[in-house]
């Protein structure tokens, strides 16, 4: 069930008519739950048996580590729920990418090896709900959260139906104070929901689903095309992956206030970054944050010296390039952020290069750097990533993309990019205030009319349901 | 802002944005309906304008599906004419459409009729299933043709054929459901201003006409053996759902009542003809299904209203695959069609 899809909007407005209209907090949430469990079963309904097994596990782990007082049995708790948890999502995502590599490494020291490729369906939203659980049991363990006593309310931080199966990754302490609250109904969050539903569905329809048709190609057949169509295809996936993936948490958050219930941003204009370290503070922060606060800092961080802090790092963006797909191209990806974060770290910059002046500059730099980070992670194999890489910087003259193709990527790039320029600027609060309501609410139906006519034929996944 | 305020402010955003977005999509829909059909039809507009392209009136039109499409070829047939009758004697016109059925070709009737055109003789496909009371086509008229004013003599036919879903997605968010003919409609504005700045003839020769035709059924140049049985099975596949629950009645007998009816008024000849068909396209038509077909023509047929029956006039290779004969087929049925056609031409 895809958020911009009839069978959704259906759902949806069951889903919401009836929340609102029940007066009891409780049976609210237990409607909530409810719903989540069928928009999850509308994909597998089997899945929703492994998501109830990993959240019982740390359920019940959680409510261990709060009552036994032994810092080892706290710690064995611990231990225990995260590696169910992390078992699992090795076995679904990472056991046949284990084997193959096993396989050719065999080969080519001459053993045969008789492991099959496993049969395995990739459960959806496993990376974000797995990181989610992680995240509760170890703040439990920290003292940071309390353990929820009550199932349901757990059964619905994971399995809250907007943020299910792409994020964002929510925090226990962001989440679990919301559901005690009772919920009041605002037209100003009802509002702000639709707004920001409607600016993600844009972004979706009108853009990603759009600008894939010209990345797709490029990407699957990099032979064949010449240095411009690289270009234009690499810019297209650029913006595609963006507005996908920005555009999907934005519903997500949207849908979210529809209900009550407040989510945390995901993207803060990361094109408009001045360098790596500041792009992955706008970049997906849900993961970001989490990587930080459950993986860097418990491996020291930046408390022992240079070298130890640059390890982490890259060990952090390797292990973050893996938890994306179970691929050498996206372990490359990792790598490369890694390795660049390293240097923007390394680099003793001088005081005069954070000029505001030179902003621009450092901005679009930061794009290029991106948007070559971009080739591994969306390219079939690690030899078309080369091909593309090969082709963007020696220029070759071949196949072309159709001129239209070529236009659109670079009118979208610069849409973005001025859309993000004015929106971090402030732009639309300050003019929504000086609007009337007739005139905001001409424009919202206008953008919804736009994407109407701009609907791609067929509508295509979330990039980002795949992880 | 205070919070009352600022709730109040939301609220009337609210209120402006849905009775906007509902108010475009309420005159959207009027307007597709009644001022600018291309956008829900675009391939039709494109035939008419092929047709108005043409030096000398219409003297005859052929109405029908993909199937008249393929096995009516009106540049041949205008030949005949002009041989038999004289050169002044006005075109041949195809105004078939891939999956036009009986209530199709009314609608496109009573369109050519009021444009003005005046044919001496209406060629229409007529065959079992469209004479069905459960409407395999329904749909595609729904989303190509139906409009407000005939929604209440449609509704018990849409529920029966579950398609109330469909009705209100072409009704309510006509933005959305006809999107892709709204950028084709410019497109075509666009190519036809393109081709008047230049000169260029708009109609079409009847072999660029066939290729769109194979182009429209998918391509059957390279198609191989396993391809072709393919598209066989499928094409029985939707014969058989066109004649499910077999029982003359419904829109498509009345459309043909009405078909006749607009051909008296205008003192056309109509000619109705059953396409040529392959052996496995035939036998899908069993004695019970045969015998209400044939009664129902005994019943509309007259002076003026005549019956080809085309079903064997072909061998099965000149078929692409169940039901559509291929170009040496269209040609050798033209000529037998015609010399019926020519024998009623007043």
């Amino acid at each position: 069930m895809l958020f911009p899809t009839y069978q959704f909007l259906g759902f949806f407005l069951i889903v919401f008519t009836v929340y609102w209209s029940l007066p009891w907090h409780r049976v609210r949430l237990s409607w909530l739950l409810l719903a989540s469990i069928v928009f999850y079963m509308s994909w597998n309904p089997w899945f929703i048996l492994l998501i109830l097994f990993s959240a019982t596990t740390d359920y019940f782990g959680a409510l261990g580590i709060e009552r036994v007082s032994s810092p080892r049995a706290k710690r064995w708790l611990l231990v225990g729920s995260i590696t169910v948890n992390l078992g699992l999502l090795a076995y679904f995502k990472y056991a046949n990418f284990f084997l193959d590599n096993a396989r050719e490494l065999l080969a080519w020291w001459g053993w045969s090896s008789l492991a099959p490729t496993l049969e395995i369906t990739l459960p959806l939203g496993i990376s974000f709900y797995t990181f989610e659980t992680i995240s509760y049991i170890v703040d439990v363990y920290r003292g940071r959260s309390k353990a929820i006593q009550n199932p349901l309310d757990y059964a619905l931080f994971i399995l809250f139906f907007p943020h299910l199966v792409a994020g964002p990754i929510v925090r226990p302490y962001d989440f679990i104070p919301q559901l005690a609250r009772h919920k009041h109904f605002h037209w100003t969050r009802m509002y702000l929901g639709v707004r920001l539903f409607l600016v993600g569905f844009i972004k979706k329809a009108v853009m990603a689903d759009h600008l894939a048709k010209i990345a797709d190609p490029v990407f699957a057949h990099p032979e064949s095309y010449g240095s411009l169509s690289i270009w234009a295809g690499v810019l297209a996936y650029t913006i595609q992956i963006y507005c996908d993936f920005s555009g999907y948490s934005d519903m997500a958050i949207g849908l979210a206030h529809l209900l009550g219930f407040k989510l945390p941003d995901n993207f803060r204009f990361p094109y408009l970054a001045c360098d790596m370290a500041d792009f992955w503070r706008r970049w997906h922060i849900s993961l970001s944050t989490w990587l930080r606060d459950y993986l860097y800092i418990p491996l020291g961080g930046s408390r022992d010296g240079t070298f130890m802090t640059c390890r982490n790092l890259f060990l952090v963006m390797l292990l973050g390039g893996l938890w994306h797909g179970a691929s050498w191209t996206f372990l490359i990806w990792g790598m490369y952020h890694g390795i660049l974060l390293v240097l923007h770290r390394l680099i003793p910059w001088p005081t005069w290069t954070a000029h505001r002046l030179l902003h621009p500059l450092w901005q679009l730099g930061t794009l290029l750097l991106v948007a070559i980070g971009w080739v591994f992670f969306r390219a079939p194999t690690f030899t078309a990533a080369c091909t593309i890489l090969h082709r963007m910087f020696l220029p070759v003259q071949q196949g072309s993309l159709k001129s239209g193709a070529i236009a659109l990527s670079i009118i979208c790039l610069v849409l973005v990019l001025s859309a993000n320029t004015l929106n971090e600027r402030g732009w639309w609060p300050k003019l929504e205030r000086k609007l009337s309501p007739a005139v905001v609410g001409l424009m919202l139906a206008g953008l919804l009319i736009l994407a109407q006519l701009c609907f791609p034929e067929a509508a295509k996944s979330f990039i980002y349901f795949q992880f | 802002m205070r919070k009352p305020q600022r709730d109040r402010h939301a609220f009337l955003i609210l209120s402006w944005f849905l009775g906007v977005f509902a108010l475009v999509q309420v005159v959207g829909s009027v307007a597709f309906d009644y001022l600018v059909p291309r956008v829900r039809f675009a391939y039709l507009y494109r035939q008419y304008e092929k047709g108005a392209a043409l030096e000398q009136p219409w003297s005859i039109v052929f109405l029908g599906s993909s199937r008249t499409g393929t096995c009516l070829m009106d540049a041949q047939a205008s030949d005949l004419l002009h041989q038999r009758y004289g050169a002044s004697t006005g075109e041949v016109v195809n105004l078939a459409v891939p999956l036009g059925d009986l209530l199709c070709s009314d609608s496109i009737l009573k369109e050519v009729l009021a444009q003005g055109h005046q044919p001496r003789i209406v060629v229409v496909e007529v065959c079992p299933e469209f004479l069905n009371a459960h409407n395999a086509w329904l749909e595609h008229y729904l989303e190509r043709q139906l409009c407000w004013h005939e929604l209440p003599r449609f509704a018990s036919e849409l529920q029966e054929n579950q398609l109330l879903g469909k009705m209100a997605e072409y009704r309510l968010l006509p933005l959305y459901a006809y999107h892709k003919g709204f950028w084709n409609a410019w497109s075509d504005e666009g190519e036809k201003l393109w081709k008047r700045l230049r000169h260029q003839p708009t109609a079409q020769d009847s072999a660029s006409r066939r290729r769109e035709w194979e182009r429209i059924l998918g391509t059957f140049e390279q198609i191989t053996p396993r391809e072709k049985e393919e598209k066989i099975q499928s094409g029985l596949k939707l014969t058989r759902t066109g004649l499910r629950d077999y029982a003359v009645g419904g829109q498509g007998a009345q459309a043909l009542q009405n078909i006749i009816t607009r051909c008296r008024e205008h003192h056309c000849e109509l000619v109705l003809y059953l396409p040529p068909f392959p052996t496995v396209h035939c036998e899908l038509y069993d004695a019970g299904i045969e015998q209400a077909y044939q009664q129902q023509l005994l019943n509309v047929t007259s002076p003026s209203v005549t019956y080809f029956d085309g079903r064997h006039t072909l061998p099965d290779g000149l078929f692409l695959d169940s039901h559509h004969a291929n170009a040496e087929g269209g040609v050798r049925f033209t000529e037998q069609l015609m010399q019926h056609v020519l024998g009623r031409w007043r």
